[in-house]
């Protein structure tokens, strides 16, 4: 598989009271085309950082990210966050409006019955037809997940990166969201980075695992999951798999 | 919830006429003092009919539309010009501070100088009533937008004057509207006291003009019954108007201060 | 409805307290306030405060006098009983008088020439003054409006031919006005304004007062209230004299007293004296012109007096001369 994104040497701090903060430590690895990539840690070890990095929300010290060689310098519709936050979605625009915002970014002249039509299609793929006209303040939590998904979907990113989207969840619902968001990556085979601290949550999801550690963060270690799909929690290999890294 | 309200400030107006009445037929004060409520009444229909008192109401409700509309225009395009450019901002928060406490009547005299009297010179200070508290409320906005919307806004592709119009003006409508509600207030009084002293280019000076009229000419039913008008308008738009526009928006995106 | 007691007993409480409270409130005994303005034609009044000539004349009583900004702020003081004796012109009288205000004509206090001023050269008479041409005056309801509104009566028999293009202005502002050509083109005002007005280069008269009424006429006269008559008998009579007395003293001694009216008025004694002289400038007790402002202000639906007699109008009938 060819090397698609390049994160190189990164280092990022934060000024703190006592002289700056390291937050980030020469991180290093790479991201494969149509790859499923969990960043796995500790909270504190700077993993939302390194994806805000990687959306360029967030300037680095030293070391760049390149995308296809090209080096990364400004935010934009090719890699598209969802983030933890329930308020990411536009609370003046209903459900359907917010998604056919990221439509129009893009540069295509699609005229408005045409992106309706793509905004409901997202919004069918994650289970949402039922509310387009609602207001993003009279749906649940888990709806507003689904939403903010359909929305970057929305847009054709390159790249979703994915910010613990699931963390405020209850068990039941988060379960649902990741079955979904594997079915919408085997449909569309999108690079995803997902942001998780949830060992179980990275072994449903990814083909690979970048394990990282805290103070300061830093690449621990990089491991394939070669887990068939579908994945069953209770599988034996499964929970094998869970109490090796577990350990780690 | 609502009807509660209502009915409560029905009865408390209720009393407080009652409480007026008595006044009057204790005869304790003279009738041109406390004229009684039928004969205020009176007066209020009759004008209402006439035509005479719509007509100036008419006029100080165009007027103050006008010199808000302007108003709106002119807070966003400075709040504009303030987010993207520092030497902007830190005129502007400087204007700000020196014109804000300024009670607009307070600058008659000089306003008198410049611009004369006439329907510009009202234009002008109800600009000044409504211009500063909006400015104020829509800087206090953005900077209390959650930046998540910024980084949304940014993520998707917009740059600056789109990130303005269609991240940062909607997101901060909670307190657009806030302003506008202070805005109005401090207008619709300002333009009252603006009026009785600019009024008669024409007879129709506003409603301002016409109590200003009742006065000179000892019409004491008639000063209070444009009183009274100005009461009703002022709990119209207060109560009524910009409660439905929050209701269809800052609240049902629930975002209400 | 238990609940709701409690306020509205609350709010009885209150009504009754107003009403007592307002009936002490009033009864300061053994005062008497006087409602002052500026101006050379209100003289006599300011020379009365100057000599304290009331307070000598009159023994256990308190003067107070009090500044006001017009004309009808006397009146709203008078009806509040702040003010005992005002001093104002005839019409702003009648209109109190025609709603419902208890009070009458003392006697006169000063006649003045009044006048419209304009700076516009081709302005010579009414005639002339087209739809653009803005005029102020100090209010509607004042002397200056009325004596303009019989003046269209006459000529144009449209007794609001001008009402729309009147601009109400204090006389200072008005003066400003008219002299730096802004805003208005003609001034219909009265003295010093006038005097200062009409020294001016390039400034005339369009129709003075005498013109517009068709006759003499008081400019101010003193009024009090009927209450203050009848519970204050004494009091009445000594100011009645007092005045007499002043206005006799400035029609004999009338370098002293624009020495003493220069400081109060922050003009020159020359300038003072100048404008006391000036021709139609006349202090005294006669009232003139009573009948054509009545009868005028009646017709033009000013005021609506029904079966009125002049001691209705005045208490001391013999000091009003019919033309």
């Amino acid at each position: 598989m060819k090397k698609y994104l390049s994160i190189e040497n990164v280092c990022m701090s934060y000024e703190g009271n006592k002289g700056g903060k390291k937050v980030l430590e020469d991180i290093s690895f790479s991201v494969f085309k149509g790859e499923f990539l969990a960043l796995l840690g500790p909270s504190g070890c700077g993993k939302t950082s390194l994806l805000k990095i990687i959306a360029s929300f967030l300037k680095t010290e030293r070391g760049a990210v390149y995308k296809e060689g090209k080096r990364l310098t400004g935010p934009g519709p090719d890699r598209i966050m969802v983030f933890q936050e329930f308020t990411q979605l536009f609370p003046w625009k209903t459900v359907l409006d917010n998604v056919i915002f990221a439509i129009r970014t893009g540069g295509n002249n699609k005229d408005s019955s045409e992106k309706k039509e793509i905004a409901q299609y997202y919004l069918e793929k994650v289970e949402l037809s039922d509310v387009l006209d609602y207001y993003p303040a009279q749906l649940s939590g888990g709806m507003k997940q689904r939403a903010a998904l359909a929305r970057a979907l929305a847009a054709d990113p390159e790249i979703l990166l994915m910010d613990e989207p699931f963390g405020s969840l209850d068990s039941q619902t988060r379960r649902k969201l990741q079955d979904l968001l594997i079915n919408i990556w085997q449909e569309d085979q999108k690079t995803i980075l997902f942001v998780t601290h949830d060992l179980e949550e990275a072994l449903i999801l990814a083909d690979r695992i970048i394990l990282m550690d805290k103070n300061p963060g830093r690449v621990k270690r990089i491991m394939e999951n070669n887990l068939k799909r579908p994945r069953h929690r209770r599988n034996v290999e499964f929970v094998q798999h869970y109490e090796t890294i577990s350990s780690l | 919830m609502k009807n509660n309200k209502i009915i409560q400030r029905i009865f408390w107006i209720f009393l407080l006429a009652l409480l007026w009445q008595i006044l009057f037929w204790s005869g304790r004060f003279s009738t041109l003092v406390f004229p009684s409520l039928l004969e205020i009444g009176r007066t209020l229909i009759q004008a209402l009919i006439s035509g005479e008192l719509r007509q100036q109401l008419m006029f100080s409700l165009s007027i103050i539309l006008q010199g808000i509309l302007l108003s709106l225009f002119l807070a966003l395009f400075l709040s504009l010009i303030a987010q993207f450019s520092r030497i902007g901002a830190s005129l502007l928060d400087t204007l700000l501070a020196i014109s804000h406490p300024l009670p607009g009547i307070a600058l008659m005299p000089l306003v008198l100088i410049w611009i004369g009297i006439g329907k510009e010179a009202i234009l002008f200070i109800i600009i000044h009533s409504v211009l500063w508290p909006l400015v104020l409320n829509l800087r206090t906005g953005f900077s209390s937008i959650p930046a998540i919307y910024t980084l949304v806004g940014k993520n998707y592709g917009l740059k600056n004057l789109s990130l303005f119009f269609q991240i940062m003006v909607p997101a901060s409508l909670p307190y657009l509207l806030a302003g506008l509600k202070i805005g109005w207030a401090r207008a619709w009084r300002a333009l009252i006291s603006a009026e009785m002293l600019f009024g008669a280019i024409n007879s129709i000076g506003g409603l301002g003009w016409y109590i200003f009229q009742k006065r000179v000419f000892f019409d004491l039913p008639g000063v209070f019954a444009g009183i009274i008008l100005i009461i009703i308008i002022g709990v119209l738009v207060e109560d009524f108007i910009f409660s439905k526009i929050e209701k269809h928006t800052v609240i049902k995106w629930g975002i209400k201060l | 409805m238990i609940k709701m007691k409690k306020p509205i007993f609350f709010l009885l409480i209150i009504v009754i307290s107003i009403i007592m409270f307002s009936a002490c409130a009033r009864e300061e005994d053994n005062t008497i306030t006087i409602a002052e303005q500026y101006g050379l034609a209100y003289a006599p009044v300011q020379i009365m405060k100057d000599k304290k000539i009331l307070e000598e004349n009159l023994v256990g009583m308190k003067i107070r006098w009090k500044r006001l900004a017009n004309t009808a702020a006397i009146r709203e003081a008078v009806l509040a009983g702040e003010v005992d004796i005002g001093f104002m012109a005839i019409p702003p009288f009648l209109i109190g008088k025609d709603k419902g205000m208890d009070w009458k004509i003392i006697s006169g206090l000063s006649m003045s020439p009044l006048g419209l001023m304009t700076y516009k050269e081709d302005l010579k008479s009414l005639a002339d003054i087209g739809k653009n041409d803005r005029i102020a005056l100090p209010q509607p309801g004042s002397v200056q409006h009325i004596l303009l509104a019989m003046a269209a009566k006459r000529e144009f028999g449209d007794t609001g031919r001008f009402d729309d293009q009147l601009v109400t202005m204090a006389h200072p502002d008005g003066m400003n006005a008219l002299l730096s050509r802004k805003e208005i083109t003609a001034h219909f005002t009265s003295p010093p304004y006038l005097f200062k007005e009409s020294e001016e280069e390039g400034i005339q008269q369009i129709i003075s007062g005498e013109e517009a009424l068709g006759g003499e006429f008081s400019f101010i006269v003193g009024v009090c209230t009927e209450d203050f008559y009848y519970k204050y008998p004494e009091t009445y009579k000594v100011f009645l004299q007092s005045l007499g007395q002043v206005i006799e003293y400035i029609n004999q001694n009338t370098d002293e007293a624009a020495t003493i009216l220069g400081e109060s008025y922050a003009l020159s004694v020359t300038e003072t004296k100048k404008y006391i002289n000036w021709p139609g400038m006349r202090y005294t007790m006669e009232i003139r012109g009573l009948d054509e402002f009545i009868s005028f202000m009646q017709e033009a639906n000013y005021i609506n007096f029904e079966n009125i007699e002049l001691a209705d109008i005045l208490w001391e009938v013999g000091l009003y001369e019919k033309q």
